[in-house]
């Protein structure tokens, strides 16, 4: 079962609210992608805390920048685009600085995600930490945010046809790197 | 060897992108082609652990954080913050102040995420703690005060050929930071990790209030010699406090 399902809120009726200063109406769009953004930030940096903290930067942008959203396009899609930046922003940054803490560095998740999760999960999430971001996040969102190939090019702003291929390479490589945790199933 | 078309197709079928005709036609396809099939299998088993990855539930405190952060991102006696557009800079989403403009004025803190806090030393390795960029040879200097239950961590480094400064803070606080304002220029304040704080600006002094985990960081422009700041840590009646060095740009 895939992770999410997009939550059905009336999302252009809550923006033009929020653009007028509505900031009540701008909580439930936080209340519809909370949750989802969160687990997006998650996957993609490999521990809770940090997905927090960028879910709450990813929120803040966006209501900073709302006036700038196309309203032709889809909401998530635009947020989602802006939780992905900010972790890759993160992710370039940890790099750059070579701090990558010790979980990143092995691609194990950190204590709080091995408890909170099963083996499976725990194994898959570290397997994932081995993907360049690239590969990550189209594996994040086709498989943990359940969107089609379309929805995906939308967030990333890629042809169809680009994610197709991307999503495939990045399945090799996860599958590799299940192997070399010893993961039987793949 | 699986062919293209058909490793294609056995992927767009387990992503339900394909048409009931590719559908039938990939089974058809499959059930001659013991190959085909195992690969097929090894497909969907990956999928299937993908699929076992179960949703996290976002922190409680999540939304609150956010919409104290809205609420408190545009007071009326605050200035419209300015964001950094200088390339190079690691931006943190944060609220920036120009010091020059900030004279007297008070601003709430935002959040963002953070650079790295340098390793070592860090009781909080694995957040998001700021990493300073420093230049290569540069010197990375840290202070902590200490004071009931509030501590402040300060280190000071070099970035981009102009010394930095960062505050980690826990605890309910209030921070006065002074510098010589004849020889030092503040050029920017940010705020590098959520916090209710407030932070208040002046020539020669920066005033800081926190009542949880807050980082701030602070770009400096110095026009004299490299005197230190002077850090003074307050909460309830106790008072700690001591010097920063910065490190200057030779």
């Amino acid at each position: 079962m895939a992770l999410t399902t997009v939550h059905k809120v009336d999302d252009d009726a809550l923006v033009t609210r929020a653009l007028s200063g509505d900031t009540q109406a701008f909580g439930e769009l936080v209340d519809g992608y909370g949750r989802v953004v969160f687990n997006l930030a998650l996957r993609m940096v490999g521990n809770s805390e940090d997905a927090h903290d960028l879910t709450q930067v990813t929120f803040v942008k966006a209501f900073e920048k709302l006036d700038s959203f196309d309203r032709r396009s889809r909401f998530f899609s635009w947020l989602y685009r802006i939780a992905l930046n900010e972790s890759l922003n993160w992710l370039k940054r940890r790099k750059r600085s070579g701090e990558l803490d010790e979980n990143l560095e092995s691609g194990q998740p950190g204590p709080d995600e091995v408890a909170a999760a099963s083996q499976e999960e725990a194994l898959v999430q570290s397997a994932l930490m081995d993907l360049t971001p690239e590969y990550r996040e189209v594996i994040v969102l086709r498989h943990f945010q359940d969107l089609s190939h379309r929805e995906i090019g939308a967030v990333l702003q890629l042809p169809e046809k680009t994610v197709k291929s991307r999503l495939h390479s990045a399945r090799e490589r996860l599958a590799i790197a299940l192997r070399k945790r010893g993961y039987a199933r793949s | 060897m699986i062919e293209r078309g058909y490793e294609e197709l056995m992927q767009d079928v387990l992503d339900r992108q394909a048409t009931p005709e590719q559908t039938a036609e990939l089974h058809h396809w499959l059930a001659a082609n013991p190959a085909g099939q195992a690969r097929f299998e090894e497909l969907e088993a990956l999928f299937w652990s993908l699929g076992e990855v179960r949703e996290v539930a976002a922190p409680t405190v999540l939304k609150e954080g956010i919409m104290r952060a809205l609420r408190a991102r545009a007071p009326a006696a605050s200035p419209a913050p300015t964001r950094s557009r200088r390339p190079g800079f690691v931006l943190r989403p944060a609220f920036m102040f120009v010091a020059g403009l900030a004279a007297g004025a008070i601003s709430y803190g935002a959040l963002t995420n953070l650079p790295a806090w340098p390793p070592g030393e860090n009781p909080a390795a694995g957040s998001m703690m700021p990493s300073p960029g420093a230049a290569p040879g540069s010197k990375v200097i840290r202070r902590s005060w200490s004071v009931g239950s509030s501590r402040v961590e300060a280190i000071s480094w070099q970035r981009a050929g102009a010394p930095v400064v960062a505050f980690r803070i826990h605890g309910e606080t209030s921070l006065e930071i002074e510098y010589p304002a004849e020889t030092l220029a503040i050029r920017a304040i940010s705020q590098t990790r959520a916090g209710a704080s407030q932070v208040r600006s002046e020539p020669g002094r920066v005033l800081i209030s926190a009542t949880d985990r807050s980082e701030f960081e602070l770009e400096l422009e110095p026009g004299g010699p490299p005197l230190p700041l002077h850090v003074t840590l307050r909460a309830g009646s106790s008072v700690v406090g001591g010097d920063l060095p910065l490190e200057i740009p030779r």
